[in-house]
């Protein structure tokens, strides 16, 4: 919610308008009224003015108009439980008829030229029954574009907001930069498959969560010997009121599929990594984290195996998402999406640092056919966990950025059953947020929470 | 050298079949992975390979890749 300040002074009619979330005017609605003690009535069409003391609700616009000042509307969406639903408070503006003769009208207020559009033939506005209520609709479909454009404005304005969640004692700056932290969804009822180093089961802040593990290197257990897959299941599968603050997990409820595919040292294979997807869809893992990958060259072709095995895993319910990989050092240097992230089907993780900012390690969509960008998540000084006794670490990567992007995925996964395979993928990149960057470097842009 | 071998759509349901002709063209078996029509495993060289992606019902065959994270100490992995 905000308020511009510089629209309190002159040119208002000392009410208010308050934009609701979609679906959420009826509980937005009665927590305003709760709160000031006003009554709200639904327009209908005949005579839309708000009586004193009382508002007018448009139900398909979802704006209501209410008899109260813009201050004492914020106070009370900021006390009330249905605060969630008010998504902005603006105050009334006086808009007059945009008819091509100007009368003054009756009650004295004066005319605003900047809030006018183009002068419209008098023909085209008939006057209504009753009056003005043609001309008064008129004047708040001006008022609701207004609003609607300020709330695009702050959605562009993403990498200014970004800078300024670096405030991190309830959750990491990733959560907040990917809207997590104000998410409802937990993951409950998804499966989530991390192939990795493997994870640290002894970890505190999971205890409780079922959990599966499986290796796929031979002599060594699922236990994380590294710290790298402990700290990817910690973004993606993390705690949602971990030990110690902040808040650093996503899909809290999910539950973890941790398979072990790189060896403690580090190193894996694409036979271990594809046993590993086979495990993954065998157990119908909703989403396949794989933070992991190989440096391609330029004009490399993509993985005709990876490809189709991607391919058919979504048809299967499962969408495999990948990192871009790290080859780069900006801005001299960069290189290719790395293997298999290259791949059409699977999604491939750009890195963003707390400014908004493309990672300079990160690597960009060179390759034609397949070896793009899909999206981009938060990279950079991200804090997770790590196997014990160390429990945290703090460290960057399009590994890091990957698991924001799956956990992530698990939430629109539970939020709709149907979406799975490449409708989930389709989700995620919708719902990213733009950001003024080369789609080569960050796809459809900062991944969001639904 | 570990190969990955992929499964043409139209005999993934008789991969275990098209998995043992593999290993009668040279192939050392290592998995089947039916779910996704994967058959792994390792040849003595690349002619060796050449000789696996003729073999019927096979869509593809490629060198299976090593991958590689930093160690743990390094701040970007």
């Amino acid at each position: 919610m905000e308020i511009n300040e510089a629209q309190l002074s002159g040119g208002f009619t000392g009410r208010s308008l308050v934009l609701f979330e979609e679906g959420g005017a009826e509980s937005g609605l009665q927590a305003v009224q709760e709160a000031i003690g006003l009554e709200v009535f639904t327009a209908s069409g005949e005579e839309a003015a708000p009586a004193d003391g009382g508002g007018v609700l448009f139900e398909t616009l979802g704006v209501a108009v209410v008899d109260a000042p813009p201050e004492q509307v914020m106070q009370a969406g900021v006390s009330a439980a249905g605060a969630g639903a008010i998504l902005a408070v603006e105050p009334e503006r006086i808009v007059y008829a945009l008819e091509a003769t100007y009368a003054p009208p009756a009650n004295g207020h004066v005319r605003l030229p900047e809030v006018m559009g183009p002068p419209m033939p008098a023909a085209e506005t008939p006057p209504a029954a009753g009056g003005r209520s043609a001309d008064y609709l008129r004047g708040y479909r001006e008022a609701v574009l207004h609003l609607t454009d300020a709330a695009g404005v702050e959605a562009a304005a993403v990498a200014e907001a970004i800078a300024a969640a670096v405030d991190e004692i309830q959750a990491t700056w990733g959560l907040q930069a990917s809207k997590v932290a104000n998410c409802c969804r937990t993951g409950a009822g998804i499966r989530v498959a991390v192939l990795d180093t493997g994870f640290d089961e002894q970890h505190p802040d999971f205890a409780g969560r079922t959990i599966t593990t499986r290796s796929f290197i031979a002599g060594e257990a699922a236990q994380d010997g590294h710290g790298h897959g402990t700290h990817c299941i910690g973004t993606a599968l993390g705690a949602k009121c971990p030990g110690v603050r902040p808040r650093y997990g996503i899909a809290y409820e999910a539950e973890i599929y941790a398979g072990k595919v790189l060896s403690n040292a580090g190193s894996g294979s694409d036979t271990g990594i594809l046993a590993g997807i086979e495990w993954a869809v065998q157990n119908k893992c909703a989403v396949i984290s794989m933070s992991l990958g190989a440096a391609t060259r330029p004009g490399q072709k993509y993985s005709q195996v990876y490809e189709r095995v991607a391919r058919r895993a979504q048809e299967k319910g499962t969408l495999i998402i990948a990192a871009a990989g790290n080859e780069s050092r900006r801005p001299g240097l960069i290189n290719p999406v790395g293997h298999p992230a290259n791949c059409p089907s699977i999604m491939a993780v750009a890195a963003l640092d707390v400014q908004g900012a493309v990672a300079r390690f990160s690597n960009r969509g060179l390759n034609p056919d397949g070896g793009q960008v899909d999206i981009a998540g938060p990279g950079v000084d991200v804090h997770s966990s790590w196997p014990m006794p160390t429990r945290y670490r703090r460290i960057s990567g399009t590994s890091m950025a990957t698991p924001h992007v799956s956990g992530i995925a698990a939430l629109y996964a539970e939020a709709d059953p149907a979406a799975r395979g490449a409708a989930l993928g389709r989700l995620l990149t919708a719902g990213a947020q733009r950001l003024e960057l080369p789609s080569t470097d960050v796809g459809a842009g900062m991944v969001q929470a639904p | 050298m570990d190969v990955t071998v992929l499964i043409a759509d139209d005999h993934l349901d008789a991969i275990d079949s098209v998995a043992a002709a593999l290993q009668s063209a040279g192939l050392r078996l290592g998995e089947v992975l039916a779910a996704t029509g994967v058959v792994t495993g390792s040849v003595a060289d690349a002619t060796a390979m050449q000789t696996l992606s003729a073999v019927e019902g096979v869509a593809a065959v490629e060198p299976a890749q090593e991958v590689f994270i930093p160690p743990p100490d390094a701040p970007v992995q």
